[in-house]
C-alpha cells in the first residue's frame, strides 16, 4: 500500500533539504499518486502551509515567476526533520 | 528576497491565518447549534423512552449516533476532494494510532460524559462547563507535552474556572433538572476527555492532513461508543437492538441535524488548528456558549440570570488569556 501523501512529500523535502516548491513537488509526486484527486499543486500548497503552521517546514525563498505568480520554497525544519524520525521512522526512505 | 516578494508572502500567510481564525469562529459556532438537535431527539419517541431505562444508555447510544454520522458527512467530503484512499494508508502508521488514542478520548469518554450531561443539567449549562477546555487543555499539555505555560495562563485558568461558578452559582430556572450537579460533574469530565484527545492528537497529527485525521477520528469514535453501549448501559447486548430500532425514527432525524453541525465544527477546527495554531483555536472555541445561549433563549424559552452573563465573560477572558493575548488572535506569524 502507498505511504499518505503527506508522509511521501516530507520524504522528498528530507531529500532535498535546501527546499522545494509545490510545482516540484507535484512533480514528484505525479508518478505514484496522479491518478488521484487530492494530487494538485493547490492541495500541495495547503500541505505544506499547514505544516508550516505547525513548525515542521519553512519558507526558504519565495520569487515571482514571468507570470508574475509568487512561486514559495519550502524546506524542512531541525524540528521537522526530528519528529518526522519519532513518528514515521519506517514510512523514511 | 525584494520587497514587494515579502509583502506577497506577508499577504498570503495572514490570508491563512485570517481563514483559521475564521474556521475557529466556525466551528464554535456550529458546535453550539447540535445541543438544540440534541434536545429535541430526547423529547421525542424512541429516545424520551430510552432515557429512563438507564443512565448512560441514551447517552452513548447518541454519542455513537453522532459519531457515525459525522463519519459519514466527514468521508463524503473527503472522498469528493479525492482523499478516501488516505484513510486506509494512516490506519497502519503511528501517528494513526494516536489518532484512535484521541478518538477514545474524544468519542465515548467525552462525547458520552457530554451526552448524559445535556440530559442531566441542560444544553446551555453542559456547554458552559465543557467551555473549561481550554483550561484543562493547558494543564494537559503541562503534564504530559510538558509544553511552557506562564502566569498570564494561570490567570486565565483561575478566570476560567471563577467564571464557571458563578455560571453555576443559581441553577436554571423554569426547567426541571433534578440532578443538576451530577450532570455538571459529566460536562466536567467531557472537557477533561476533550482535552486528552487535543494533547494525543497533537502528538500525532503534524504528519495527518487535518481532514483526513478528524475523518479517521469520527470513524474510530464511532464505532467505539458503538462497542461502549452493552457494557456502560449495563443492558448487555439488547441495547444494540434499541440502537438499530431508533435509527428509523424521528429521534434519528434530529441527530442527524446534530451530527451535521458537530461533523462541521470538529472539521472547521481541526483545520483551523494547523492555519490559526491550536492554541488559538481553542481560545476561540467557547464562543460556541455564546450560539448555544441565543438558541436555549429563541428556543427553549429559557430565562437567564444576570450572574449567567457576568460569569460568561469571566470565562471567556479566562480562556482567551489562557492560550494567547487577544492581540496576538490577529496578528501574523514571523516570516524569514
Amino acid at each position: 500500500m502507498k505511504m499518505p501523501v503527506r508522509f511521501f512529500m516530507i520524504n522528498q523535502l528530507l531529500k532535498n533539504k535546501e527546499g522545494m516548491t509545490p510545482h516540484q513537488l507535484h512533480n514528484q509526486l505525479k508518478p505514484v499518486y496522479g491518478n488521484e484527486k487530492q494530487c494538485n499543486e493547490n492541495a500541495i500548497d495547503d500541505h505544506l502551509m499547514s505544516m508550516k503552521g505547525v513548525g515542521l517546514v519553512e519558507v526558504k525563498n519565495a520569487v515571482e515567476d514571468k507570470d508574475n505568480n509568487l512561486v514559495v520554497t519550502y524546506a524542512i525544519t531541525e524540528y521537522g526533520a526530528a519528529r518526522a524520525q519519532k513518528y514515521i521512522a519506517e514510512f523514511l526512505i | 528576497m525584494n520587497e514587494n516578494v515579502k509583502a506577497r508572502l506577508h499577504k498570503k500567510n495572514l490570508k491563512y491565518v485570517k481563514y483559521g481564525i475564521a474556521w475557529a469562529v466556525t466551528a464554535g459556532l456550529t458546535y453550539g447549534v447540535g445541543p438544540t438537535f440534541q434536545t429535541f431527539a430526547i423529547g421525542v419517541e424512541p429516545f424520551a423512552s430510552l432515557s429512563v431505562m438507564s443512565l448512560m444508555l441514551l447517552p452513548m447510544m447518541m454519542a455513537a449516533m453522532q459519531d457515525g454520522m459525522a463519519a459519514i458527512v466527514v468521508f463524503l467530503k473527503n472522498a469528493q476532494e479525492g482523499k478516501h484512499r488516505e484513510y486506509f494508508r494512516v490506519a497502519k502508521t503511528k501517528p494513526g494510532r494516536f489518532i484512535m488514542l484521541a478518538a477514545f478520548f474524544g468519542g465515548p469518554l467525552a462525547l458520552g460524559c457530554y451526552m448524559a450531561a445535556v440530559a442531566l443539567c441542560g444544553p446551555v449549562y453542559s456547554l458552559i462547563f465543557t467551555a473549561m477546555l481550554p483550561a484543562f487543555g493547558a494543564l494537559a499539555s503541562r503534564v504530559f507535552l510538558k509544553e511552557h505555560i506562564n502566569g498570564r495562563a494561570w490567570v486565565g485558568i483561575a478566570l476560567a474556572v471563577v467564571g464557571a461558578i458563578i455560571v453555576g452559582w443559581v441553577p436554571p430556572s423554569g426547567e426541571a433538572y433534578p440532578q443538576f450537579y451530577l450532570g455538571v460533574i459529566f460536562a466536567l469530565t467531557c472537557a477533561i476527555g476533550w482535552a486528552l484527545e487535543m494533547v494525543v492528537a497533537t502528538a500525532g497529527m503534524d504528519f495527518v492532513d487535518p481532514e483526513i485525521a478528524i475523518g479517521f477520528r469520527f470513524v474510530i469514535s464511532g464505532l467505539l461508543s458503538f462497542v461502549a453501549i452493552p457494557i456502560v448501559s449495563g443492558l448487555g447486548l439488547i441495547s444494540w437492538g434499541y440502537f438499530f430500532e431508533s435509527l428509523s425514527s424521528l429521534s434519528a432525524v434530529w441527530m442527524i441535524g446534530a451530527a451535521l453541525f458537530a461533523g462541521g465544527s470538529y472539521y472547521f477546527y481541526y483545520r483551523a488548528g494547523n492555519a490559526a495554531g491550536a492554541a488559538r483555536s481553542m481560545a476561540i472555541n467557547p464562543i460556541m456558549t455564546i450560539s448555544a445561549t441565543v438558541l436555549g433563549v429563541v428556543i427553549f424559552g429559557a430565562t437567564l440570570q444576570i450572574n449567567f452573563f457576568i460569569g460568561l465573560v469571566v470565562l471567556l477572558t479566562g480562556c482567551v488569556l489562557v492560550v494567547g493575548k487577544p492581540s496576538e488572535l490577529i496578528s501574523l506569524r514571523d516570516i524569514d
